[in-house]
């Protein structure tokens, strides 16, 4: 099978999750960026191409599902993957409901995450 | 030798006691002579008819004079003059004696003369005008019978010594009641034989009732030798052996003592000079008593009272030493008996002084047992109040832990997550031709500080959740606790979108559980995250100040940028089920003033001028040493 490789955006607020998050991306092949927040995310060189978001729910600031609604509202079809410490079934809920591909409670198992994003690639690149 | 002054006496007035036969004589009380005594105090003579060495005349003086200084308070001047008749009964020696103390005496002539004995009165008698014109003259130690033949100046007056066997008897049969024989013992002398007469006409009535022997008649080896076989339920009256059957003289004391030492019944007679020389008691008259009778008269005299002829107290004597030799029972003596000798138990002899010793001793131990009864009881109620406080407080934690779980649960699984994460990348990293071990050593350094975190998280849970027995006293310093109680919360206000900072001036050390300190901080922090809930998620600030009053208090601060308390509210806030919010069980503000206050601090609520509610606490600073 033909490996998917586009830039995956992690947005974390912890950076030692962020880390270990991109660096499981990287292992696998995938080009990623990291942001610490939804707002530094929004503000990011828009010339970078992102092809898949690794979103953290819980976001100080900004939250990860304010985010997802403001990608919708502008028209954006960035697949999302949500990746959450919290156990909030209704903010699940809202999540997957708002479209994502993936709601993941932290710590994930890694093939949750890629498979993840192979999905997401993949719907992105048809 | 020390000879028995009333047997003495007795003695010489042998010949005038067949007459006298111990019935009361009163002489006509004399024309009261007014003794007017001006600008000076009274002056007393006592004559003494021997030396100073004769106990029983020097126990009468002694009752004189101790009677007279205490009665008139020593204001009193008492001479005393020992005649020493005994030794030197010779006319020229009265005659010199008279002279001498006629020319001692004649510028402080005595108002009243008390003459000790037959001799002495004799003496002043004799030279009272010389000695003492205008005195008047008191005598005692001898019996009426004995002043009538002595035909004594109708103006002289006396207290006499009468003795009445039967009363003697009366005592004797008191003690004995079960007695059916008496035996009565007398000597060979004719005042022996007199003083027997007497005996036989005062008993005879009485003595029908009994199977009674006179001995007498008998020489002192007699004596001895019948006393030994009297029957067990016999009374031995003894009185006096101046003289045995053979011939020889005796003190009779000294005879009864012999006699009596190896008889087989009790021996009673009316001398108190017999008494510790074998005899149970007796009606008798004391030296004491005389001594005292006629100081009264005496004072009577000097106050310008009349006076008259009385006669010497009697007295029940027993010695309690043959009481219990005789197995006789004290409960038997007659009322008012004096008992010598009488080892008395300390009970008897200080029964006020134990009574009113044991009375403090128990009402002290009262007192000390309800104080230990009331201690352990505050003490009991104190703990219990403690344990209470201790209960409530966990169960305070544990509301708190179970409010934070959700943000604990978040706190732990960041670092889970990135170690899993980090776990995984470097396992696929190793599969590579080339491991890149630069990154993978990264990698672990992260998964061991993660570990880290995640241990320090269950640290913190455990210690909200840390249930105390006792109090687990420590000085720490409270910025410590701040730092300790914000990571707690950290998670929760970020997840509410609360910005908390904390400002903190110097050390600020206290002494208290800080278990419960921490315990206080989150109670008022997670009340204030409450209050602001309904505020813009942008101004939800929460902000720790600590510093240290100029009272020497370290005060914790806790402003929220809520709605603040209405102004009616600010005073019961701290009162319990008091709660504006409808998860909260109201108890999270008394908690924290109850422990407040065990650690000695207050707790107030306020307003901000900004608008939110202000939360302090004080506590006393931990003062080394």
């Amino acid at each position: 099978m033909e490996r998917l490789s586009g830039t995956v955006a992690v947005v974390e607020d912890d950076p030692s999750m962020r880390r270990s998050v991109q660096r499981l991306l990287s292992a696998h092949g995938f080009p990623t960026e990291g942001f610490p927040s939804a707002e530094a995310f929004l503000g990011r060189n828009s010339a970078s191409r992102i092809d898949c978001l690794v979103l953290d729910v819980d976001l100080r600031g900004m939250s990860g599902i304010a985010l997802q609604r403001q990608l919708r509202d502008i028209g954006s079809a960035l697949p999302i993957i949500f990746i959450t410490a919290l156990e909030d079934s209704t903010l699940e809920a809202e999540a997957v409901k708002a479209g994502c591909i993936a709601y993941l409670h932290k710590p994930f198992p890694a093939s949750l995450l890629i498979n993840a994003i192979n999905s997401a690639l993949a719907s992105a690149s048809e | 030798m020390v000879r028995d002054w009333k047997v003495r006496s007795s003695r010489f007035a042998q010949n005038s006691f067949a007459f006298c036969c111990l019935c009361l004589v009163i002489f006509m009380a004399a024309p009261a002579v007014s003794m007017e005594i001006v600008g000076r105090v009274p002056r007393i003579l006592i004559l003494y008819p021997y030396d100073e060495r004769i106990a029983a005349t020097t126990a009468a003086g002694e009752g004189v004079r101790t009677r007279l200084l205490e009665a008139t308070e020593g204001k009193i001047d008492i001479f005393s003059e020992f005649l020493d008749l005994s030794r030197f009964p010779e006319t020229t020696h009265k005659e010199k004696m008279a002279h001498f103390l006629t020319d001692k005496y004649a510028e402080r002539r005595p108002d009243v003369v008390v003459a000790l004995g037959e001799e002495s009165a004799s003496f002043i008698v004799t030279n009272r005008n010389s000695i003492a014109p205008g005195a008047r003259i008191l005598v005692t130690g001898f019996s009426s019978g004995t002043a009538r033949d002595m035909r004594l100046p109708s103006d002289v007056v006396g207290v006499f010594n009468e003795y009445d066997i039967t009363k003697t008897f009366e005592l004797a049969r008191g003690l004995q009641p079960q007695a059916r024989h008496l035996f009565i013992i007398g000597g060979s002398a004719d005042f022996d034989r007199s003083w027997l007469a007497t005996a036989r006409a005062e008993l005879a009535d009485l003595a029908k009732n009994y199977e009674t022997t006179y001995l007498e008649d008998l020489t002192i080896d007699e004596f001895v030798e019948r006393a030994a076989h009297f029957p067990p339920d016999s009374i031995v009256l003894v009185l006096t052996i101046f003289k045995d059957h053979a011939g020889r003289n005796f003190i009779p004391r000294e005879a009864i003592k012999q006699i009596s030492a190896t008889a087989s019944a009790p021996f009673y007679g009316p001398y108190p000079t017999y008494i510790d020389y074998g005899i149970v008691g007796g009606n008798m008259v004391t030296f004491e008593a005389l001594g005292i009778a006629v100081a009264n008269l005496a004072l009577d005299a000097v106050a310008g009272r009349p006076i008259a002829n009385v006669d010497a107290p009697q007295t029940y004597i027993a010695d309690a030493r043959q009481l219990k030799r005789w197995g006789l029972s004290e409960s038997d003596l007659p009322p008012g008996t004096v008992q010598w000798f009488m080892q008395r138990t300390l009970w008897e002899q200080h029964w006020l002084a134990i009574l009113a010793t044991l009375a403090v001793i128990v009402a002290q131990g009262a007192v000390i047992a309800g104080l230990l009864v009331e201690r352990r009881r505050r003490r009991a109620a104190e703990l219990e109040s403690r344990g209470r406080l201790l209960e409530l407080v966990h169960l305070n934690q544990s509301a708190t832990a179970g409010a934070l779980t959700a943000s604990i649960a978040h706190e732990l699984y960041q670092p889970l997550g990135a170690i899993r994460s980090n776990a995984e990348a470097a396992e696929l990293l190793l599969q590579g031709d080339a491991p890149d071990l630069k990154l993978i050593k990264q990698i672990l350094v992260d998964i061991k500080d993660d570990d880290q975190r995640a241990g320090d998280i269950i640290a913190r849970l455990r210690g909200l959740l840390k249930k105390r027995k006792e109090i687990d006293w420590k000085e720490f310093d409270l910025n410590e606790v701040i730092s300790s109680a914000i990571q707690i919360l950290g998670p929760e206000a970020k997840r509410r979108n609360i910005v908390i900072s904390s400002r903190a001036t110097e050390e600020l050390r206290v002494r208290a559980d800080r278990v419960h300190i921490q315990q206080v901080i989150l109670n008022l922090a997670t009340n204030a995250m409450d209050a602001m809930l309904d505020v813009a998620p942008t101004d939800r600030r929460l902000v720790f100040q600590s510093r240290l009053t100029k009272e020497s208090k370290v005060e914790l601060s806790i402003t929220d940028t809520g709605c603040g308390i209405p102004g009616e509210k600010l005073v019961g806030i701290f009162d319990a089920f008091y709660t504006t919010k409808p998860s909260g069980t109201g108890l999270g503000l008394p908690i924290a003033q109850m422990i407040v206050e065990t650690y000695a601090g207050k707790i107030w609520a306020d307003n901000s001028p900004d608008g939110g509610a202000v939360f302090r606490f004080d506590l006393p600073l931990a003062r080394n040493g």
